[in-house]
């Protein structure tokens, strides 16, 4: 059995895809058989047409554990989505496997099913979704398809903080309120592992929050499911995370507990002062202070009052120190400010460095 | 498989074949409503057309008097099993695209409908046999349109041997079934999507000609009887009109049986093995390259 609740091994995805002359050109069939004829002619014949392959997931190897919420990041094209595709065993591995459950994603997928729930945004509610009927009817329906006690519909409507239009018809419904319906068929199915893709797109900031701690306190830390949770929101990813998985063009770059990610790439952190009756006598002193590495003044922002950085490795001790030094020498300190590296900054500067990517 | 778990499976197809089933003839109500009564003129129209054109030579040709000399019931039999076998031509293919195509999309996020079945643990099974059914319930009241128009010309059934006639009919369709399958197969194996799918095309416009729907295959060529002999309407339509219109017995189509049922024993096995394959084929390949 395996320990894990989500591993993959090796896990990969190819597409192929046509160009002629530099555009891409489908080869499906059109109309009649000419269309086949035509197809096998761009296939094998046609030497304008030349065939392409597009990695989209690239040896993925991940391990997470039950009862942790893991964040997928990474730009648009990064392979987030075929991902969880992939281990919801509604797309095909090219190589490669991954275990759901210990159940093997390609030889189980019968399996698999049953131990994840895949939340696509607003689309995982919205097949479902009917406009004539309530969002009680719907998670009543949905209670019978997936067999799930009908007492926690109400839990879900609570959680979803639709239990005050739990019997209006859904056809009234804004994109936030068909979001939040959307999750709440998704987290009703009380599975050890959810796939969710991007699930709190539309929704606004005060209820996804309250999604969130649900899912960290509830799914996480109770049920003690594991979420992988693919999203463009590196704040929201900081903030709830326990781990995070930075893609990029289907490789996983980076991943581990974001803080410290955050200070294995960024070993300096930098501190912006503003300061008045600042001589350049005082300056010199707080660049000799011990502990920083680099100083870089900023200029003058009025009278009497100029600006600098210092940049440490160890701002806790370093800051105590500069602010004293200019005070003890007849210096004001007016603002001071920690510039703490985030995710984004990390995710750039991987991206840069590891794989030369200047977008 | 252990016994419990395949009476799961059973339990969970037909629950789930018989909700596909009422959704569709909820959804396709309309089809009673507002396309019956066009449908029921084209159909009226369409073979009173052919039955004024074959009564203007009928007295004159001896070909008909192997089916009894009625060339009404000869073109009946012959337009009501044609459009039997025509739907059961298309049938998987228009199910499999339904459930395929059917998508939601928002913010480069896309699910189908087949996307959902698998994440709702539904057999796949379900909705494609229940959508192809729903079809065959709508072919049959065509079915019906056909039979009252051959009784307002004079069709003649009543002295026929029904469970032989049935029996090849059955047979047929199990073998045009067949060709359905692969056709539909080819939705994923060739890309056969967007348009008129190859293999349903050459069966289609052969059928017309060679499989005897309109008049005898005694008029055609011999080049044009020997591809004849291929496609299974060709064998069913000759067993039904025989054994309804001749009361002609298994003893003297056996011929037309074992032909029909070579046949039928080839392409349905053959298309359900390429129908899974290719249904396979949709979490490896896309449909939008």
């Amino acid at each position: 059995m395996r320990a894990y609740a989500i591993e993959t091994v090796d896990l990969t995805r190819t597409y192929v895809r046509y160009n002629y002359r530099g555009v891409r050109v489908s080869m499906d069939i059109e109309n009649n058989p000419g269309g086949l004829l035509l197809s096998l002619y761009n296939r094998y014949f046609n030497r304008n047409v030349v065939k392409e392959e597009v990695v989209a997931v690239d040896h993925v190897n991940l391990k997470i554990p039950q009862g942790e919420l893991v964040c997928l990041l990474g730009p648009n094209g990064s392979g987030k989505t075929t991902l969880l595709r992939i281990l919801a065993t509604l797309l095909k591995p090219t190589s490669g496997t991954a275990y759901i459950m210990g159940h093997d994603i390609v030889k189980e997928e019968g399996e698999v099913w049953r131990h994840v729930t895949y939340i696509a945004g607003l689309l995982t509610g919205g097949a479902w979704m009917d406009a004539r009927l309530t969002p009680r009817q719907i998670l009543t329906i949905q209670s019978q398809l997936y067999g799930f006690p009908r007492d926690r519909i109400e839990d879900a409507l609570k959680l979803s903080g639709l239990e005050e239009v739990a019997d209006v018809r859904v056809a009234t419904f804004s994109t936030g309120m068909l979001a939040r319906l959307s999750v709440a068929i998704g987290l009703l199915r009380d599975s050890p592992v959810y796939l969710l893709d991007e699930p709190m797109s539309g929704i606004s900031r005060d209820v996804a929050e309250e999604i969130y701690v649900h899912m960290k306190e509830n799914i996480v830390r109770k049920a003690k499911a594991a979420i992988l949770y693919a999203t463009h929101n590196l704040i929201e990813a900081e903030r709830y995370a326990d781990r995070v998985i930075l893609m990029h063009k289907g490789k996983v770059i980076a991943q581990g507990k974001p803080e410290e990610l955050i200070s294995s790439i960024f070993k300096e952190m930098s501190i912006e002062f503003e300061v008045s009756n600042c001589t350049r006598e005082i300056l010199k002193l707080v660049e000799g202070v011990s502990g920083i590495s680099k100083f870089v003044e900023l200029g003058e922002t009025g009278e009497d009052s100029s600006r600098f950085v210092v940049y440490t490795e160890n701002p806790r001790g370093v800051l105590p120190k500069v602010i004293s030094t200019i005070v003890e020498n007849g210096g004001e300190v007016r603002y001071v400010k920690v510039n703490k590296p985030t995710l984004e900054d990390l995710f750039i500067r991987i991206a840069r460095e590891k794989l030369g990517d200047q977008s | 498989m252990n016994i419990e778990r395949l009476k799961a499976r059973i339990a969970l197809f037909r629950t789930n074949f018989f909700k596909f089933l009422l959704f569709n003839l909820f959804m396709r109500y309309y089809w009673l409503e507002w396309m019956l009564p066009f449908h029921v003129v084209n159909l009226v129209l369409g073979a009173s057309t052919w039955i004024f054109f074959g009564k203007s030579f009928q007295e004159a040709s001896p070909i008909y008097q192997q089916y009894g000399g009625d060339f009404v019931s000869f073109l009946i039999l012959g337009l009501m099993l044609n459009s039997l076998y025509t739907y059961t031509l298309d049938a998987f293919r228009v199910a499999t695209l339904f459930i395929l195509r059917g998508r939601v999309g928002s913010m480069g996020q896309q699910l189908s409908m087949y996307d959902y079945l698998k994440l709702s643990g539904i057999p796949f099974s379900a909705p494609l046999l229940a959508f192809v059914v729903n079809g065959y319930i709508e072919e049959l009241i065509s079915i019906f349109i056909y039979f009252c128009v051959g009784l307002l010309f004079g069709l003649r059934i009543g002295g026929g041997n029904y469970p032989v006639a049935l029996l090849g009919v059955l047979v047929g369709l199990l073998a045009v079934a067949g060709i359905g399958l692969i056709s539909a197969s080819m939705i994923t194996i060739v890309g056969a999507w967007k348009g008129v799918e190859p293999i349903r095309w050459l069966v289609g416009v052969l059928t017309g000609l060679v499989s005897g729907v309109y008049f005898p295959l005694e008029v055609l060529p011999a080049q044009l009887q020997a591809i004849s002999r291929v496609l299974p309407q060709t064998y069913a339509m000759r067993i039904a009109r025989l054994a309804l219109l001749q009361g002609f017995g298994l003893s003297e189509l056996w011929a037309d049986f074992a032909a029909l049922t070579f046949i039928a024993s080839i392409l349905f096995p053959l298309g359900v093995a390429l129908y899974r394959y290719s249904i396979d084929l949709v979490r490896v390949k896309t449909l939008v390259e």
